[in-house]
């Protein structure tokens, strides 16, 4: 049996860095919004021969004086346009004035008006909320009749503590792919964040359902050395799951092509970052929480 | 035995063309006819398939609050009806809450023609029938016309002549004049009636246009075309047309429309001559996608090799570590596959590239039971039970964290898919049936599969049935 609990300051001060790291990033760089929260306009288009310079592409939307303007090069002669949103009248002055610097086809256009951006932001907001709040509730009541010196509220704490710790790394990791790589919190990404929790809560079910199993059987054993055994008996479980999980999400993130590349990036963030809070974090808070009643 | 009916089955639905080659070389050969199975084909998402997604914005402010679900069906059967006649294939049109309307056009490669398509103001017009040698004349013009080039066609004389409709001529009355139009019933035979009721200068031009087409018909066209589809083949043309035959002259600006075949037909008559009356301006979208057909043929091939690719690892994942059990639990998922495919075509869930996503996703899900549960028979084979015994325990001690993981998934899968946009909805939908069927892949399946193999001589190898750690 491998102690868990014996290091588990070191793991708190290797999580805290994370979290800080990660706040850190979200300061400093900030989240970049998808035009579906925000409103305007994404053209992505091929060119059919070379792909001109990404300045000249530049210099000539400058030219029409739009707002908001980004211009960002995919794949070997794909290009990526984002502006605010324009009228019919305008898309068409932008894409003529794109074909000046070369033929081109278009692969995707998506435009989105501000109002519907507004709802869809409070929409998600509402959608995040109520998810975490349904967890929380579920946990409080299946551990209601939790025995030993740890109360159900406590679990429930600890686990809703996890989870936003599980998605916040991930967050974070964005906010720096945004800043360097022009990666947007698009509706596909918050969606794989919610996997994530829902995820995230399966793991630290699996670990708090054996400490309960545990603590109704041996009843010698210290309060420690219960959740030591029950991360040691879910080991092999968290391990196996997470790859067989991650096998398929690392398939499309390989070879499912770019519309679903950055949400199975946020799953595979989440996913791992998920199974090591529940191996080293979810029975060491429980216990450290104990030890920190004791004292006082 | 119910198991492999069921694997069976679902595969034969999934692939229709080979099952269906089978059966035409049995009944070749055989004196019976085996039926086929329906060739369904998978619903796919406009993000697969390629196409522009339209969502408008109605300005319903000059309409009443009681009149505005009518107004929208109104709006919605009006642009259904402009596309059908462009000819776009399988076209979705809906109204989405109060005023909202949500165009997805399959195939169009153009955002600004669909939405000049969309954006035009209504025509209605009443026609009255021209005289016979006016009609002579334009048909003559139009067989001189007939096959020329655009070009060709602007060098014959006076060829604006064929252009037109040879039977009937536009009158001054539009649905500029219309102010209403409603259904009723006859208070004695009960069919259904039209009423109309124009105003003021529309009552003097009704007037004038009834005396003199004292029983003549009275054609009614929308957008240039028939109002209704009158030949009942599905499409509005120039081949259909709705023209009543005026009685008498009409004055004091209200008529009937009687004669109507359904009180179908005549709804539909009154939704479109209102939309005619007082059109509803959509404006500019609000928001609007497209996606190349290239790009949506790639992304889900891309999608799909994805999908193969991680069934495959993770089946060899399963059997390269739990041996025997996992290669049972590979059969299940198989199974599992075959079944949520078949589920998805005969329910008709939409495949867009987050619910290919959610089914993969969901795949992973199905392993974890299983892996729950093979720990569990480890550690009872451990603590030296016999393996059937084994078997049943581990499957009792791994359901409550099972239970448990999986319905707060489908807790938060069902938020989504009430709460969530188009793409959360597909996601959530697949996600929500791959939930179930992997409970029921892990739950029966993959028992029986145990139960089976633990009764024979099978399970006398000990190894086959010890993971690797």
């Amino acid at each position: 049996m491998i102690d868990f609990i014996k290091y588990k300051n070191i793991f708190f001060v290797l999580t805290l860095l994370m979290i800080a790291g990660s706040v850190a990033a979200i300061a400093i760089y900030g989240l970049r919004p998808g035009i579906e929260f925000t409103g305007g306009n994404v053209l992505e288009i091929e060119y059919d021969g070379q792909r001109p310079d990404i300045s000249q592409v530049r210099e000539i939307i400058a030219g029409l004086s739009l707002r908001e303007v980004a211009v960002y090069e995919i794949g070997e002669r794909g290009m990526m346009i984002r502006t605010e949103n324009l009228d019919s009248k305008k898309q068409v002055e932008l894409s003529s004035a794109i074909g000046q610097a070369g033929e081109f086809q278009e692969r995707s256009f998506e435009a989105v008006g501000p109002m519907v951006g507004k709802e869809l932001t409070n929409k998600m907001a509402a959608l995040v909320l109520i998810s975490l709040a349904a967890m929380l509730l579920y946990i409080a009541v299946a551990f209601r009749n939790v025995p030993g010196p740890v109360n159900s509220w406590q679990y429930g704490v600890a686990s809703f503590l996890i989870l936003c710790h599980d998605v916040l790394v991930p967050l974070g990791v964005f906010a720096v792919l945004g800043a360097f790589g022009g990666v947007q919190i698009t509706i596909p990404i918050i969606t794989a964040l919610l996997i994530v929790v829902g995820y995230a809560i399966n793991n630290v079910i699996v670990v708090y359902d054996r400490v309960r199993e545990n603590l109704m059987r041996e009843h010698k054993a210290s309060f420690a050395e219960n959740v030591n055994r029950a991360i040691n008996q879910t080991l092999s479980r968290q391990i196996n799951t997470s790859l067989a999980t991650l096998l398929p999400v690392f398939a499309i993130y390989f070879w499912g092509g770019e519309s679903l590349k950055y949400f199975s990036l946020a799953l595979i963030l989440g996913i791992g970052i998920g199974t090591y809070s529940s191996v080293f974090l979810a029975g060491q808070a429980l216990v450290f929480w104990r030890e920190l009643k004791s004292r006082r | 035995m119910f198991v492999f009916v069921l694997a069976a089955v679902s595969a034969a639905f999934c692939f229709p063309n080979v099952v269906n080659q089978g059966v035409d070389a049995i009944n070749s050969k055989m004196p019976f006819d085996v039926p086929h199975i329906a060739d369904k084909p998978f619903n796919l998402g406009l993000d697969v398939k390629g196409g522009v997604h339209l969502e408008y914005q109605a300005d319903l402010a000059q309409v009443a609050q009681d009149d505005r679900v009518g107004v929208m069906e109104g709006v919605k059967d009006l642009i259904d009806r402009r596309i059908n006649s462009y000819g776009v294939a399988e076209p979705q049109i809906q109204v989405s809450g109060e005023n909202r309307l949500i165009v997805e056009l399959p195939g169009i490669e153009s955002v600004q023609q669909a939405i000049e398509w969309i954006g035009q103001t209504p025509w209605l017009e009443f026609s009255e029938s021209r005289s016979e040698e006016d009609s002579q004349k334009i048909v003559d013009k139009i067989n001189e016309l007939q096959g020329k080039t655009g070009e060709e066609i602007l060098q014959v004389p006076e060829f604006e002549i064929g252009l037109q409709n040879p039977y009937f001529m536009p009158t001054e009355l539009t649905g500029k004049y219309l102010k209403k139009a409603s259904l009723n019933y006859d208070q004695n035979t009960g069919r259904p009636i039209v009423e109309l009721a124009f105003d003021e200068e529309g009552a003097k031009i009704f007037e004038q246009v009834t005396e003199r087409n004292v029983s003549k018909p009275l054609a009614i066209y929308l957008d240039g075309y028939s109002i209704i589809d009158t030949n009942d083949d599905g499409q509005i043309d120039n081949s259909d047309l709705y023209a009543p035959n005026v009685v008498e002259k009409i004055s004091g600006g209200k008529a009937q429309i009687t004669g109507l075949a359904s009180v179908q037909e005549a709804k539909t008559l009154v939704k479109r001559l209102n939309e005619g009356a007082l059109p509803v301006p959509l404006g500019e979208p609000i928001a609007q996608q497209k996606v190349g057909p290239t790009l949506g043929a790639i992304s889900l091939e891309q999608t799909v090799t994805a999908g193969v690719i991680g069934f495959l690892l993770v089946m060899l994942f399963m059997i390269a570590y739990y041996r025997l059990p996992g290669l049972l639990a590979s059969l299940a998922l198989a199974l599992y596959g075959a079944l949520l495919l078949a589920v998805f075509k005969l329910i008709g869930v939409t495949m867009s590239l987050a619910g290919i996503g959610g089914f993969i996703l969901s795949a992973g899900m199905a392993v974890d039971a299983n892996i729950l549960i093979f720990s569990r028979l480890k550690e009872e084979l451990r603590s030296g039970k016999g393996l059937a015994l084994s078997v049943e325990e581990g499957f009792n001690r791994a359901w409550p964290a099972i239970r448990d993981g999986n319905f707060t998934t489908v807790a938060v899968a069902l938020i989504l898919f009430f709460l969530g946009t188009s793409f959360v909805k597909g996601f959530a939908a697949t996600l929500i049936w791959g939930i179930m069927l992997s409970m029921y892949s892990a739950i029966v399946v993959t028992r029986t599969f145990l139960r089976i193999m633990a009764g024979t001589r099978l399970g006398k190898f000990g190894w086959l049935w010890k993971p690797i750690a």
